[in-house]
């Protein structure tokens, strides 16, 4: 595939060019498109004195502009893909054919399939700007509440500046001069801008304004995401929803495989547990061990509690 | 510092060059240290036991073995343990093998995107609990001692409320139980963790998630910078120009920094637990904090219980840990107050020993019983 060596153009400026031909392509095919369904609309509107010619006439060159069209986004998707093998090459092939997919099935799983295959329709086009409209709106929003919040920030700067010239001004006010010398006047500064910026991270501006930061930033980070992902998601790359489930899915399997882990463990020493305080057989004349332990119990539990009262051994 | 005149030409030539001579054994110092001087955590260990991203290490003992229940470290998932190793001078851990413990940690790993739906019961009755075991597996013993630091004390704390009968001893150490008792202080660079927090809305928390998976090593990092805004202005430049002529303060402040990167994120739900539960709602002091379905009652906590708090901790204030007063199903209950922030308690040169000696006294005086 032939590349543009033109200094200082990158993959993502050929691709934004594609892109906008694309476009352009796209809204001449649909504007035919669209001029086809108002001669179909017309021709059946006409009625029988239209004539049939008439109406296969425009339903011909309707589906000329849908195949047209079809072909060209189905083109349009992979614009940069390598040569398949033959096999992929054939299945993708029959994948793109818009032919084989109207005959596949009734028009609305042609419609899915094709909506699946072709990418956004017309439908979505505008659909899509208005989501790239929105996320620019967000991103306008995340850099006007970050200004909202430097500027915030940058006063409470001033305001130490403010203090540090004041604690300064006490010691020349007089006509004195300052009674530290340099490095104790850089320490004054430190400190006092620790302290005024201590106070003012904890005032409820700072944090409303730094709130606002990460609230504006989360809405178009989110909407960012989503966008990118009505673009991925026809080409089969899993979506951040679709990875967030398998990875809740892997956990709850954790989940259970430690809570079968945990019972296997605990089934032996149950087991064990549960035949050590079994009655033995009764052809067995050994006395159980505590049934031995219960017919001393009565002297030396009442020693234990004298153990424990302080009773002499 | 900055070369700062005191008095005529000769002062400003004499300042200007011991700054010079200072700036360039420094950047000899620099030029001269190599990767391996700055490496951290080296106490010998070997790994006993591995489940998904967690590894359970046993120390190399380092004398004869005085105290028979060993004593499994337990950080939090905001920083790394190797914090409780940082050089050969500065060990919590090598202070514990010196005086014959028997000394295991846990490492949490690096938790990612795929961490997401781990939750604080996947800790503490999963993880936790298949450490703790493989502890008394190896070490062939009923029950164990716990050493939690900070986030890793609530988890210690909340396991040992949940399954009390595999723990020996609990000793917290800078551990958060009241989350809104930084209120009851008026220390302003203090406690500036809890303000922020609570500044937040529930749904901020829970968006953070949602955009990331986990909450970023990185915005922790910044919150705690603005701990002190100055200090993290002034870090690189006159800070460092105080130890850069010092090879020995310069890699101690380097092993510092090293620390202070490998700052992992927190796994996603767990840190919803860690924000909203603890740090806003305050379920732990409350009794409403539940794991796995399971409610966490102090009352349950029936072990002897040493808590360890630092006097100027400025990400946990002192109130914060003194709350578990009163609070315990045991009246075997131990406060030490040390002075020192949160990290200096384990790290800075005057502290070294303290905490170490005072865990082992207080745990060798309960091993027998």
């Amino acid at each position: 595939m032939a590349t543009d060596t033109t200094p200082g153009t990158t993959p993502w400026d050929e691709m934004g060019k594609r892109w906008r031909e694309m476009l352009d392509q796209q809204a001449e095919l649909a504007q035919g498109l669209l001029g086809g369904q108002a001669k179909v609309a017309g021709a059946s509107a006409a009625g029988p004195t239209g004539g049939v010619g008439a109406q296969a006439a425009a339903v011909a060159e309707l589906w000329s502009s849908w195949l047209t069209l079809g072909g060209s986004l189905g083109s349009a998707a992979v614009p940069t893909m390598g040569e398949p093998g033959k096999v992929a090459g054939e299945t993708l092939g029959r994948f793109l054919d818009p032919m084989s997919l109207a005959l596949a099935g009734g028009n609305q799983i042609g419609d899915v399939i094709r909506g699946l295959t072709e990418g956004p329709r017309f439908a979505d086009i505008g659909h899509l700007e208005r989501r790239m409209a929105r996320v620019l709106e967000l991103w306008l929003a995340a850099q006007g509440a970050a200004r909202a919040h430097e500027a915030n920030v940058a006063g409470t700067w001033v305001e130490a500046n403010k203090r540090f010239m004041a604690a300064i001004g006490q010691g020349f006010g007089d006509g004195r001069k300052p009674s530290a010398g340099p490095k104790e006047a850089l320490k004054l500064w430190l400190d006092t801008a620790n302290q005024t910026l201590l106070e003012a991270q904890r005032s409820p501006r700072f944090l409303e304004t730094q709130g606002e930061v990460l609230r504006r930033g989360m809405d178009f980070l989110l909407a960012a995401r989503e966008l990118f992902e009505t673009f991925i998601e026809p080409t089969g790359l899993p979506t951040r929803p679709e990875m967030d489930e398998v990875h809740r899915t892997v956990q709850d399997l954790k989940r259970r495989v430690r809570a079968l882990e945990k019972a296997a463990r605990r089934e032996p020493a149950t087991v064990t547990a549960a035949v050590a305080a079994a009655p033995p057989p009764p052809a067995v004349a050994r006395p159980r061990a505590g049934s031995a332990v219960r017919r001393a119990a009565p002297r030396r539990r009442g020693g234990n509690r004298d153990d424990k009262g302080g009773a002499p051994a | 510092m900055i070369p700062m005149p005191t008095g005529g030409t000769a002062g400003l030539m004499r300042e200007a060059a011991a700054f010079n001579s200072k700036v360039a054994a420094g950047v000899e110092n620099l030029r001269k240290i190599r990767d391996e001087q700055v490496q951290i955590a080296t106490t010998p260990k070997d790994e006993i036991f591995r489940s998904d991203k967690i590894s359970l290490y046993r120390y190399r003992p380092l004398a004869e073995q005085k105290v028979r229940t060993p004593v499994l470290i337990v950080y939090s998932l905001v920083g790394r343990y190797t914090m409780t190793d940082l050089q050969e001078d500065r060990s919590l851990v090598r202070n514990l093998l010196r005086q014959g413990m028997d000394v295991w940690v846990i490492d949490w790993g690096n938790a990612s995107r795929a961490d997401r739906y781990v939750t604080m019961g996947d800790y503490v009755l999963g993880y936790l609990d298949e450490c703790v075991a493989a502890v008394r597996r190896a070490a062939g013993v009923e029950k164990v001692s716990l050493l939690g630091i900070c986030e890793g004390g609530v988890f210690t704390l909340a396991y040992a409320a949940l399954e009390p009968d595999r723990v020996k001893n609990l000793a917290l150490t800078i551990t958060p139980v009241d989350f809104h008792a930084d209120q009851q202080q008026d220390k302003l660079g203090h406690g500036f963790v809890n303000v922020w927090t609570r500044s937040l809305k529930a749904q901020d928390v829970d968006r953070m998630i949602d955009v990331w998976g986990v909450l970023p090593g990185d915005v922790m990092a910044a919150v705690f910078s603005m701990l002190t805004p100055i200090r993290s202005l002034t870090k690189y430049n006159l800070d460092l120009l105080d130890v850069v002529d010092d090879e020995a303060k310069l890699l101690n402040f380097l092993r510092m920094e090293k620390w202070l990167a490998d700052r992992p994120h927190h796994a996603g739900e767990a840190a919803k637990q860690w924000l909203k539960d603890l740090y806003q709602d305050n379920k732990l002091i409350k009794g409403e904090l539940e794991l796995d379905g399971r409610r966490v009652d102090l009352g349950q906590v029936t072990m002897p219980v040493l808590n360890i708090y630092a006097q100027d901790d400025h990400i946990i204030p002192a109130p914060t840990s003194r709350a578990l007063d009163g609070k315990l199903g045991t009246d075997d209950y131990t406060e030490m107050g040390l002075p020192g922030g949160h990290i200096g308690v384990f790290v800075s040169g005057k502290s070294q020993g303290i905490v170490g000696k005072g865990v082992v006294d207080w745990l060798s005086k309960r091993d027998a019983a």
